[in-house]
């Protein structure tokens, strides 16, 4: 028998429930205790505490940066290649006089930006792609599950190299390139969940209850994956940002003079003896992001699947 | 069961990752990272790896290394991809004529002597004889004229796919009138025939190597040079060794190796420890932490001109004045300090720089800095708050110098969209009109052979690359006259006439079209080992390989 239907005693649990005047959404209760059960589970661990901080507090310099550092990170001036602790620069000057710790705390921003917004664009094409093949299956599964396995048979650096070449640098580019390439990856998870849930009681009872798909997907299938596809946006979200600054350290994602820390790197670089700290803070801090990222994925799967042990 | 496996040849066992969870997996990440930039930090403090003791080379034998932009592995005076691949050329082939670049004249090379026609036209030359290639042949006229009309010849069969015909213009006719003597026959007089024949296009390969490779000659070159081709990788190294029979003597050293090395950090960190023996790609940042260092920084002629081109078909750039405001709002002195390190003069000659006849200080003025003028002329015509696209090519000193023509250009009133291009696509973007961001490009033009028409000839001639598809100099009215007036320069011996005359073109050039802005003098830092010796290093400077004489 196919799974994709369900058992005879489910069915039978199913219709009860249904006879007994009780809204299919009821079956739904274990799950909704599980995720209740989740929430009490996140940031439980020491490092988690220190992920999540250090992740939310990434976030707020990137939103909240010029409010802290007033400086223009832009204006240039005469003063190049100050040392940390000079008069009105903390950080010091990089070549062109400008201000390292206005740039450091703007160039947060088209990390945390960029990637959380490809994030988002990879979650939704690759959760809605992932959702409809395995909830309905069949041909459905197998076209949709085809361009998907094209799309992960493409080195993932060469197709987001492609993409910003076709898009154009910058923002918009950044996060179409790196969602469109890195959805198939979210679109097999999802797909996974959705084939799993499908043939269980809710979902049964959704059906007889005279749901429709495209309701039974948004309405039942998709609160009781999220636990595990927010676990795999964080994860995302690591992969996007190391793409972010990647492709800006080779000169095709944010342009300058807008700082950002991947061409901060790249600039930096040839300071590496005179003025280390132009490479090393924008460097350290991308891998504390990426790093802050994959900690918070990990404690998130672990929170949602207490079975895939610690 | 053990998780591990030993190898076959009792090597080391191998994890299968089984024990590595991935949590680990992130902390050893972790702890990789934070360890990446401790050691930065104690590298930038000066407790970086002991350097190697190479730079202390003798007086002879040994190997040369040098640091080039890379190689294709096709060594071909018909081919071009990278600086490395010509140096190659240059150390393995001669040509009838030589400009060493610490004079600039020239001098004979394996042609012995020559007469000039009286029209100008035709040029005869005496061969050297008993000279020897690297295959054991002797050097004859046959080698002459097949090696030139490949460079005449669109049809020659040994040229190699994407041939790039280096002094095809010259549209010579090349014949032997015995066997140590060969005629050259050019459309019209050309002043700049001896210099050009000097150049990469020129170079004699053996005939008996021609027949014997065909388009293949690259991986295969044979000439007459202090050098003889051993092997070449692509992205990799060109490996050379002395040649015993060079007709000057064998050069010092053993062997030659042009060594592929693109990152910044990575030439500072060889040059430091001695695995480079030599690089004109020195960062300009660099400068003084390498000296401080013990490896020596030699100062050489401005001999490039940092540029940056204005397409006048642009409508944003139409109006001469708002192509004059750019001009005038451009900060050199701050470029030359923040993107050269002060390895740079402010431009007083406009386009032809100081390590090259006929530069003239009277044309200081082409290229003031003035922003107040700059808003002036913009708000005359209406252009101020006008969007720019400016586009600078993502190595060496171009980051920088887009960056401060950003902001001198925003100071007067422009708001400017910049963009980074990856080196390999930019020229082809300069080239393409069409391209979205072909407005402000900024480049660099060098002396590879130093005569005035090298820069002015090349860059001011509608006809040619940079006033035609790059600066579209050709669709603005009245500018075909520079076709006549460069013809006539470049015929005039060195001289008070031929500065004057290459003034006037410049100054009209500037005054009334005003589609290339120069930013800057400078030249091509070239550093070396303490023990490296005798290098031609103003050659080195314009991208030649001289090293006949160096030793290590």
């Amino acid at each position: 028998m196919s799974d994709r239907f369900p058992t005879a005693s489910a069915a039978r649990d199913a219709v009860a429930l249904a006879a007994a005047g009780r809204p299919w959404r009821a079956a739904a209760g274990p799950d909704a205790m599980r995720r209740r059960l989740a929430s009490r589970r996140i940031a439980r661990r020491p490092i988690a505490i220190v992920s999540w901080t250090v992740l939310a507090l990434l976030v707020g310099v990137a939103v909240f940066g010029p409010l802290l550092v007033p400086t223009n990170p832009l204006f240039q001036t005469s003063s190049a290649l100050l040392p940390a602790g000079s008069a009105g620069h903390l950080l010091g000057t990089d070549d062109l006089g400008r201000d390292e710790l206005a740039r450091l705390v703007y160039g947060a921003r088209p990390l945390v930006l960029v990637s959380l917004a490809a994030t988002a664009l990879a979650g939704l094409l690759g959760v809605a792609v992932g959702t409809v093949a395995g909830y309905l299956g069949g041909r459905v599964e197998g076209l949709l599950m085809r361009v998907v396995d094209l799309g992960l048979a493409l080195p993932s650096v060469m197709l987001i190299i492609l993409l910003v070449a076709g898009l154009g640098t910058g923002p918009a580019g950044l996060i179409l390139g790196i969602g469109i390439s890195l959805a198939p990856g979210t679109a097999r998870i999802a797909r996974a969940l959705a084939a799993r849930e499908r043939s269980r009681d809710y979902v049964t009872a959704a059906r007889l209850g005279g749901a429709r798909a495209p309701g039974i997907m948004l309405g039942e299938l998709l609160p009781n994956m999220a636990g595990q596809l927010l676990a795999q946006a964080a994860m995302t979200l690591s992969v996007a940002a190391g793409f972010e600054a990647g492709l800006s350290y080779i000169g095709l994602g944010i342009q300058p003079p807008t700082p950002d820390w991947g061409y901060m790197v790249a600039e930096g670089q040839q300071f590496l003896y005179g003025a280390p700290s132009l490479v090393v803070l924008p460097a350290v801090a991308t891998v504390i992001f990426v790093v802050a990222c994959n900690f918070v994925a990990d404690d998130l799967r672990d929170a949602f699947d207490p079975a895939y042990g610690r | 069961m053990s998780n591990n496996h030993l190898r076959p040849d009792g090597a080391l066992p191998i994890s299968d990752g089984a024990g590595m969870t991935r949590r680990n997996l992130l902390r050893t990440a972790g702890l990789i990272g934070a360890g990446t930039g401790i050691a930065s930090l104690l590298a930038a403090c000066g407790v970086a790896s002991k350097p190697s003791s190479s730079s202390s080379g003798s007086a002879s034998g040994g190997t040369l290394t040098l640091a080039t932009d890379g190689t294709s592995a096709i060594v071909d005076p018909c081919y071009y991809d990278t600086i490395g691949d010509w140096q190659a050329v240059d150390c393995i082939c001669r040509g009838l004529t030589f400009v060493s670049f610490e004079t600039n004249t020239v001098q004979p090379d394996l042609a012995e002597s020559w007469d000039i026609a009286a029209d100008g036209t035709t040029y005869t030359f005496k061969l050297r004889q008993g000279v020897k290639f690297h295959d054991g042949t002797t050097f004859t006229s046959a080698d002459v004229v097949d090696s030139l009309n490949r460079q005449f010849d669109a049809n020659d069969p040994t040229l190699p796919t994407g041939a790039v015909r280096q002094i095809q213009s010259m549209n010579a006719k090349v014949s032997a009138v015995d066997d140590y003597t060969v005629k050259l026959v050019i459309p019209k007089p050309d002043g700049t025939t001896l210099g050009q024949l000097s150049d990469i296009g020129g170079r004699i390969i053996s005939s008996a190597a021609l027949k014997k490779y065909g388009k293949n000659i690259g991986k295969h070159l044979v000439g007459t040079g202090p050098f003889k081709f051993v092997s070449a990788t692509s992205g990799q190294s060109v490996v050379m060794e002395a040649f015993e029979d060079y007709r000057l003597g064998r050069p010092p050293i053993d062997k030659l190796v042009l060594q592929q090395v693109q990152d910044p950090s990575t030439i500072i960190n060889s040059l430091i420890s001695g695995d480079i023996s030599a690089t004109q790609f020195t960062p300009y940042s660099a400068a003084k932490q390498l000296k401080a260092s013990g490896v020596t920084v030699y100062d050489t002629p401005y001999g490039f001109d940092a540029i940056m081109m204005l397409d006048a078909r642009k409508p944003v750039l139409a109006e001469p004045e708002v192509r004059q405001a750019i001009n005038y709002a451009i900060d050199r002195e701050t470029i030359v300090k923040e993107a050269f390190f002060g390895f740079g003069a402010v431009p007083d000659g406009y386009a032809i720089p100081p390590a090259q006849p006929c530069h003239d200080k009277s044309l200081a003025d082409l290229s003031t800095y003035n922003p107040a003028k700059a808003r002036q002329l913009l708000a005359s015509v209406g252009a101020t708050g006008r969007t720019v696209h400016v586009i600078a090519e993502t190595g060496g000193w171009h980051p920088a110098a887009m960056q401060i023509v950003q902001q001198n250009l925003s100071d007067v009133g422009f708001k400017v969209v910049t963009e980074v291009v990856e080196t390999a696509a930019y020229f082809g973007r300069v080239l393409n009109p069409a391209d979205e961001y072909h407005e402000l490009m900024i480049w660099e033009r060098n002396s590879y052979v130093p005569d005035p028409d090298n820069m002015v000839g090349a860059m001011a001639d509608p006809a040619g690359l940079y006033g035609g598809p790059a600066t579209g100099l050709s669709t603005l009215k009245g500018s075909a006259k520079f076709t006549d007036l460069i013809y006539q320069a470049k015929n005039l011996p060195d001289g008070a006439a031929r500065t004057q005359l290459y003034s006037k073109i410049q100054r009209e050039w500037a005054q009334e079209y005003m589609v290339l802005v120069v930013l800057a003098y400078s030249t091509n830092v070239v550093a070396g080992v303490s023990g490296a010796h005798g290098m031609n290093v103003d050659a080195l400077a314009n991208d030649r390989c001289y090293m006949e004489t160096a030793s290590v």
